[in-house]
């Protein structure tokens, strides 16, 4: 079990060798990470990581510099701090920088591990996919798909006396049901292994891909063919990651590139309320209760009911801006990512729609479940972006759930596209991204008119 | 590297006697030892925003049991740690090897190699001090701001620097160790005009430029001296139409055509793809075994080749992990699809005699997969320069580096989009377009090739965020390639 009172207690001991020098940030991330990869109906990958970071942020004056090392034994912490300071000494005075994280309030953390996952047994993740394996075969069907689990612990202390300490667990089940002529997938994630049912995933995996065989092809011509939408929870958490990154990270509105730059309090979209939580544990949404500098968490709201409201800063985004930090500096090892400052826990509001009455609504269009490969740099000002479908694209005919439809790419400006939206979902899924420790809160959504571009052949 | 890397490899050598014993199950032990050490400054308008030094090692240990992989890792270098990581290593396999027992993994011949192997480094780039450093930055930031005046709304420029320290040992043999050094600049600017925003970035945007090497490669991309080019090249997009919609011949220059390799020719011959093992994330391959030596990839021009033993290259080593040593494999000849980036398991399920030497893990503390090593569109012999290519075109397109890109699960459609397009006329550049992207099907796009570049126009390219594998794992590669040129392209504007 990864102790997060430890991993702090080592941050005391580094601060406490440092003292009465520069002033110093340390902050720390242990992970353990069980992983269980499976294709063909076969385990492709199995593996077992324990691993810890540590950055360390020297302030020599007004220049900062960081280095990392993953270790916590005090020589290796204390070499860490001898690199941090020369990184600082090279570089010229920074005049926006405003020191590290003060200490004040504590914030007060309530554990939220399971015992399982903290067991870390790999006979665990191996019966889930023994269920999977299992229910696809009965339907002909060979299985897919990747079971994680993950034991977590942060931790951040800095010599002005900021003091914060937090762990947590996460769980993901993903299966892909396949042969020659189909394939869809079903998934869920959850903080508690035991609320993953491998049964239930498998059989709704199971059921898509029935549907899709033999996939029908949809005309489309490259300026774009609307088709009426429904996208699934984990379509409209790509979007979101897409929406994240090119706008809501306030580097992006410096340099104007963001959709929000110059619009905040002005009307951009329909009425959709998006918001960044990682405190409040929604749908089961993991907390994390503060940021890599110790800045605590709070709800974020970045879109109320389509109008830009404000953007996530940390705190040398903050200093430019002449605020303060929403808590969203970025996560240790998020080597993925360059662009400071961005939601990492984005919820949009749910409707009041039931999944079913959202498909009624629609005369003729696609159940999107997921989406693959978006790109969302094409115009960053509209949100425009691509990419394709996945995993059991169908269409809809009359208000009923019709047969598989080839894959599709789509070209649309997510903002222009939420104007179009018809409908949400009450019920929302916990959905995970693919950056840093992403997860999104997301209901599946009708939009009308989604422009579609493309085919694969 | 000598004295550490002995004892490491000691310490492996001889936890892969213990691991390999009858009493643990394991037919097959593979212990790993990576010291990886990294450091990067970004500059974003003279401010430094960035500048640390990261370092990270651990043990990663790869078993077979019952005909089952298992792999654990865990930080650092004392023996606790390897016992630790080969104990859970073990039964990690043991609990996979409980499903499926009939699938057992079958591993290609491999003799043992002994032998290290480092990076040519002209000068460290660890030991070139912080204050030049921010110098080179700061210098580049104030150039371009200056010269797009009020229009700037952002220059940034980053120096990066990796190296890695592997010892790799085997029960089969392998004892190797090398020491892999890559360093990398690059810079950006964005300018911006009413509604309008823009940018232009040199060498590449996102990775810069990055090669095997020391210091020299940073000296070699000469971002001063990109400085006006790229800044005036920046206000022109300001001021240029959209890419116009329609089906054109389209010429791309090194810094895209790289992409286009790496999306549309190195993902998809990647074997475990093609036997849906990366189905979970990244997606299949439409190069399924069965048109293996028996599909139309492209023109006759295209020659698609896997090279680990290019000088320079992010996919350039002595040997995979897997103890594979650097070869050299064709992928596409004449347009025929004939080979695919293999490990020593999809080696032996093709029925090749050995593995083409592609597996490599991001670091300590990942399980070791099929990644691209430097795969590159050979240039054709005579074959023209960019500006003759240009003059050989009569109404085309020309287009730079990558901005978007996106492409679907079987490596089929995609869809890339540019900083920057110029209109071609009559075999001279005309005017600048904005916004460019083009679309189209993997085996059609190459298929319309009329012209590939010669020896003197080729240039090898780096990218160090390669995305695949669940855990995610990032990794470098390398693609090479001159100018070349395609018929008949869907092109319009972003």
């Amino acid at each position: 079990m990864i102790d997060a009172d430890a991993l702090l207690a080592a941050l005391d001991r580094a601060l406490l060798r440092a003292r009465g020098g520069d002033p110093c940030e340390l902050s720390a991330r242990a992970e353990r990470l069980g992983a269980t990869r499976f294709a063909n109906s076969r385990v492709t990958q199995t593996s077992d990581v324990l691993d810890v970071t540590v950055q360390l942020r020297v302030a020599v004056g007004q220049r900062v510099g960081a280095a990392r090392v993953n270790s916590l034994d005090p020589e290796a912490l204390a070499g860490a701090m001898i690199r941090a300071r020369a990184m600082a000494l090279g570089q010229p005075e920074d005049p926006s920088f405003l020191g590290f994280a003060a200490g004040g309030a504590e914030v007060a953390v309530v554990p939220d591990i399971d015992p399982e996952i903290v067991a870390g047994d790999p006979a665990a993740r191996a019966a889930r996919v023994g269920v999977a394996f299992a229910e696809t075969a009965r339907a002909g069907l060979a299985a897919a798909g990747l079971i994680q689990t993950a034991e977590v612990a942060l931790a951040v202390a800095t010599s002005e006396g900021a003091r914060r300490a937090s762990v947590g667990t996460l769980s993901r089940l993903d299966v892909i049901a396949a042969d020659d002529s189909t394939s869809a997938r079903e998934g869920a994630m959850a903080t508690r292994l035991r609320a993953l049912d491998p049964r239930a995933i498998s059989e709704g995996a199971v059921r898509l891909a029935e549907r899709w065989r033999d996939p029908v092809e949809l005309p489309v011509v490259p300026d774009g063919t609307p088709y009426d939408v429904v996208l699934g929870p984990a379509a409209v958490a790509e979007a979101l990651e897409w929406l994240s990154l090119i706008g809501f990270g306030a580097r992006s509105l410096e340099d104007g590139s963001s959709f929000l730059a110059g619009r905040l309090g002005e009307r951009i979209s329909g009425p959709v309320t998006i918001y960044d939580d990682a405190v409040s544990g929604e749908d089961g949404c993991p907390k994390v209760p503060f940021d890599a500098e110790g800045t605590p968490k709070a709800r974020l709201t970045l879109m109320e009911r389509g109008i830009a409201r404000a953007c996530a800063h940390d705190r040398g985004t903050a200093a430019t801006a002449h605020t303060a930090s929403t808590g969203h500096a970025p996560p240790l090892g998020d080597e993925l990512f360059d662009g400071g400052a961005v939601p990492q826990h984005l919820h949009l509001a749910a409707g009041d729609q039931t999944w079913e009455s959202l498909v009624g609504r629609v005369e003729r269009g696609l159940w999107v479940p997921r989406f693959h490969y978006v790109n969302g740099l094409l115009d960053t000002r509209r949100a425009l972006m691509t990419g394709m479908t996945r995993d059991g694209l169908c269409l809809i005919e009359g208000g009923k759930l019709g047969r598989g439809v080839r894959n599709l790419r789509w070209t649309e400006s997510i903002l222009e596209a939420l104007e179009r939206i018809d409908g949400l979902t009450k019920e929302r899924q916990l959905v995970g991204g693919s950056l840093g420790d992403s997860v999104y809160v997301c209901p599946s959504v009708l939009i009308r008119g989604f422009r579609f571009t493309g085919q694969s052949r | 590297m000598d004295r550490d890397a002995d004892a490491l490899l000691d310490a492996a050598e001889a936890a892969v006697r213990r691991l390999a014993s009858p009493t643990s199950g394991a037919s097959y032990v593979e212990v790993r030892h990576v010291t990886d050490e990294r450091e990067q400054l970004t500059a974003r308008d003279e401010r430094v925003e960035r500048a640390f030094h990261a370092a990270s090692e651990g043990f990663g240990v790869r078993v077979i049991v019952d005909g089952a992989w298992g792999f654990a890792a865990r930080a650092g270098r004392d023996p606790a740690a390897l016992e630790a990581a080969g104990a859970e290593a073990l039964r990690v396999a043991r609990a996979a090897a409980s499903l499926a027992p009939a699938k057992r993994v079958v591993l290609a011949d491999q003799a043992p190699e002994r032998g290290r192997y480092a990076t040519p480094v002209a000068r460290d780039p660890f030991a070139v001090p912080v204050d030049e450093k921010v110098a080179l930055l700061a210098t580049v930031t104030r150039g371009l701001r200056a010269r797009t005046g009020p229009r700037a709304r952002s220059a940034t420029a980053t120096l990066s620097a990796r190296r890695q320290k592997k010892v790799l040992c085997t029960s089969q043999g392998a004892r190797v160790a090398q020491e892999l050094t890559y360093t990398g600049c690059g810079m950006k600017v964005v300018v911006a005009s009413d509604e309008l925003v823009q940018h232009r970035s040199y060498p590449m945007e996102l990775d810069g430029g990055v090669a095997a090497g020391g210091w020299e490669v940073v000296e070699r991309f000469d971002l001063p001296g990109a400085v006006e080019r790229v800044a005036d090249e920046a206000l022109a997009l300001l001021r240029a139409p959209p890419c116009p919609a329609g089906r054109r011949v389209v010429i791309l220059d090194t810094p895209q055509l790289a992409l286009q390799i790496h999306e549309s020719c190195g993902h998809p011959t990647e074997c475990d793809r093609a036997y849906g093992e990366e189905v979970s994330l990244a997606g299949a391959s439409f190069l399924t075994p069965d048109r293996l030596g028996r599909f139309r990839y492209g023109s006759p021009l295209v020659n698609l080749t896997a090279d680990a033993t290019a000088p320079g290259g992010l996919g350039t080593f002595g040997w995979d992990d897997e103890g594979v040593p650097a070869t050299r494999t064709p992928l596409v000849a004449a347009g025929e699809f004939v080979g695919y980036l293999t490990s020593r398991e999809t080696a032996a399920r093709l029925g090749l005699l050995r593995s083409g030497g592609c597996v490599r893990a991001e670091s300590w503390n990942r399980f070791p997969i099929i990644r691209m090593v430097n795969v590159s569109l050979e240039p054709q012999p005579g074959g023209p320069s960019l500006d003759e290519l240009v003059a050989d075109t009569d109404d085309g397109i020309l287009l730079g580096n990558n901005r978007s890109w996106s492409i679907d699960d079987l490596r089929l459609n995609f869809q890339f989009g540019c900083e920057i397009a110029w209109e071609v006329k009559g075999g001279r550049r005309t005017r600048i377009l904005r916004n460019p992207v083009y679309t189209g099907s993997t085996p059609s796009f190459w298929g319309a090739c009329d012209a590939v570049g010669g020896p003197d126009a080729f240039r090898l390219w780096g990218l160090t965020s390669c995305g695949k594998g669940d855990p995610m794992q990032l990794m470098a590669v390398g693609h090479g390639c001159p100018p070349a040129r395609f018929r008949d392209v869907a092109v319009g504007s972003g």
